[in-house]
């Protein structure tokens, strides 16, 4: 395996998408914090938290990992892995190999992001590295090789090089969306203001309302603590969607990060679609 | 150029993935819409077109029709535009199966949406937008692959950078310099992605952009499908 993983990495050193991936990264946490900078000073308060500018990257990784993986894994399936069984490496080190890589490079863009934020933010807008935000930066690269095992398996098993790209990317997008909706249910307040009692909104001029409607109603999308709660909770932190919405949006000041949870998380995701799409890639007929 | 109209819409019709998308825009858009809310409407309206224009142009190039079209003394201008409006016209369709599947849904009251008809026209011009810029990625990159991925990657940035541009104009609109906000709310108004972005929450602040909606839209449009065909006309085919 060692021979096909020295080859596999040349392979990617010259693969446009990754350093393209790489550069839209570290210019996006760049374009990031200019925006920071720009508010900072309308409102004369530089002082931005290294949230606010350091972890929204994390919203693009699941698309940027569909978009490496596929791209980089989709060239292999007219010569490469053949000939690579051909010469005697078994499927599972062609596999093996092939998850390495792109875990390596799921990390190297998480990388990308990371370095200009660290090293540029707190000179320009004020603001240290603190031990939890090193946790959460710990996790997204755990994260990011969940996206790249989840990517690696449709890239190895979708022959056709413009199908799994798509495949990767719509569902890089529907995974997030999944996460969008996960977060926003369980953000919903537990009372909602009553349409019936709102205050005019043309001065002299009452509307229709009655005057013993209370001012606040209960809201019909909120999750109260419970099983629904607890499996929508779980499902947000569990699917990788879930958790790239919540690293990026954590400047929006969500509640505990539940990092251990996502952690293991991760690795479950890892292990599941690594087991999975191992045993169907020793079923597939190499063309 | 009507023989190469009806061949592209037989094509379509026979296009399995035509109606995958048809059917999940017309089935789960509308079911995910009470989940999600019309912002999954907008991601799908972005998403659907952008990876189904890539894979059925691209097969034009992969299967040589477009070589044999060339080939058989039909001028680069129609094929372009053939081509353009087939994929126009599945765009329609997937943004009416959506109408359709909603109406459907709430039948007996409660719409999501309003059906008058600036905002349908609004929608409309969203979707030929897209289709224009999709149909002009498709055109000129000839591998699918990279087809496929420049339009989902156009329509996904295109998509947030409307998100941004919103966030940046309602900061400018409450700072000390309000007029800041102006070219941002032009540049965001311009953008296909950043009207999805406001159809989708609903931002229409005054009834003018309603009305320059469209009208942006159909500008980009027109400009987007000349610059596609001069290029596609001096573009090697191979």
């Amino acid at each position: 395996m060692g021979n096909l993983l020295s080859a596999d990495m040349a392979r990617l050193w010259r693969c446009k998408a990754f350093w393209l991936s790489c550069l839209f990264f570290a210019g996006q946490t760049c374009a990031t914090m200019g925006r920071e900078y720009w508010i900072g000073t309308q409102t004369i308060a530089l002082h931005a938290s290294l949230e606010n500018y350091i972890f929204p990257f994390a919203f693009f990784l699941g698309l940027a990992a569909a978009v490496v993986c596929t791209l980089y894994l989709g060239a292999e399936h007219t010569v490469g892995f053949r000939n690579k069984c051909c010469v005697g490496h078994s499927r599972a080190s062609v596999y093996g190999a092939a998850l390495v890589t792109c875990s390596i490079a799921s990390a190297l863009l998480c990388t990308a992001a990371v370095v200009p934020g660290a090293i540029l933010g707190p000179i320009l807008l004020g603001e240290g590295v603190s031990a939890m935000a090193l946790a959460m930066i710990a996790g997204i690269y755990l994260l990011s090789m969940a996206y790249a095992a989840v990517f690696t398996a449709i890239a190895m098993l979708i022959s056709s090089q413009a199908a799994a790209p798509v495949v990767a990317i719509l569902l890089s997008l529907l995974l997030l969306a999944v996460g969008y909706a996960g977060v926003q249910r369980l953000a919903e307040p537990p009372t909602i203001p009553n349409p019936a009692a709102a205050p005019p909104t043309i001065e002299g001029v009452e509307p229709d309302r009655d005057a013993a409607a209370p001012e606040r109603i209960p809201n019909p999308n909120y999750l109260p603590d419970g099983p629904a709660r607890s499996a929508v909770q779980f499902l947000t932190d569990f699917l990788p969607g879930g958790q790239s919405y919540q690293y990026g949006a954590v400047s929006t000041g969500t509640a505990s990060m539940r990092l251990p949870q996502k952690m293991a998380s991760c690795a479950a995701v890892f292990a599941l679609s690594s087991t999975a799409g191992l045993a169907l890639f020793r079923r597939k007929d190499l063309k | 150029m009507n023989r190469l109209m009806c061949a592209n819409m037989s094509r379509l019709l026979r296009d399995r993935f035509f109606w995958i998308c048809l059917a999940f825009m017309g089935l789960i858009v509308p079911l995910c819409n009470g989940i999600f809310g019309n912002f999954f409407y907008a991601l799908s309206a972005t998403a659907i077109p952008a990876a189904f224009c890539p894979l059925f142009l691209g097969a034009e190039y992969s299967d040589g029709t477009m070589r044999n079209k060339i080939a058989m003394g039909f001028s680069r201008f129609s094929v372009y535009l053939s081509d353009f409006t087939v994929c126009a016209v599945a765009g329609v369709l997937f943004n009416s199966a959506w109408l359709a599947g909603t109406l459907l849904l709430h039948r007996d009251g409660g719409m999501p949406i309003d059906l008058s008809l600036p905002f349908l026209l609004c929608i409309a011009g969203v979707c030929l937008a897209w289709t224009a810029l999709f149909a002009l990625l498709s055109l000129l990159i000839q591998s699918k692959a990279h087809a496929a991925v420049a339009c989902l990657l156009t329509a996904v940035v295109t998509f947030l950078l409307g998100i941004q541009l919103t966030i940046l104009i309602n900061a400018a609109a409450d700072k000390v310099a309000p007029g800041t906000q102006y070219p941002l709310e032009l540049l965001r108004d311009l953008l296909p992605g950043g009207q999805a972005y406001v159809i989708a929450i609903g931002d229409f602040v005054t009834e003018g952009q309603l009305v320059r909606f469209p009208l942006y839209s159909l500008g980009l449009t027109g400009i987007v499908t000349i610059v596609g065909m001069a290029m596609f006309c001096r573009r090697d085919l191979r």
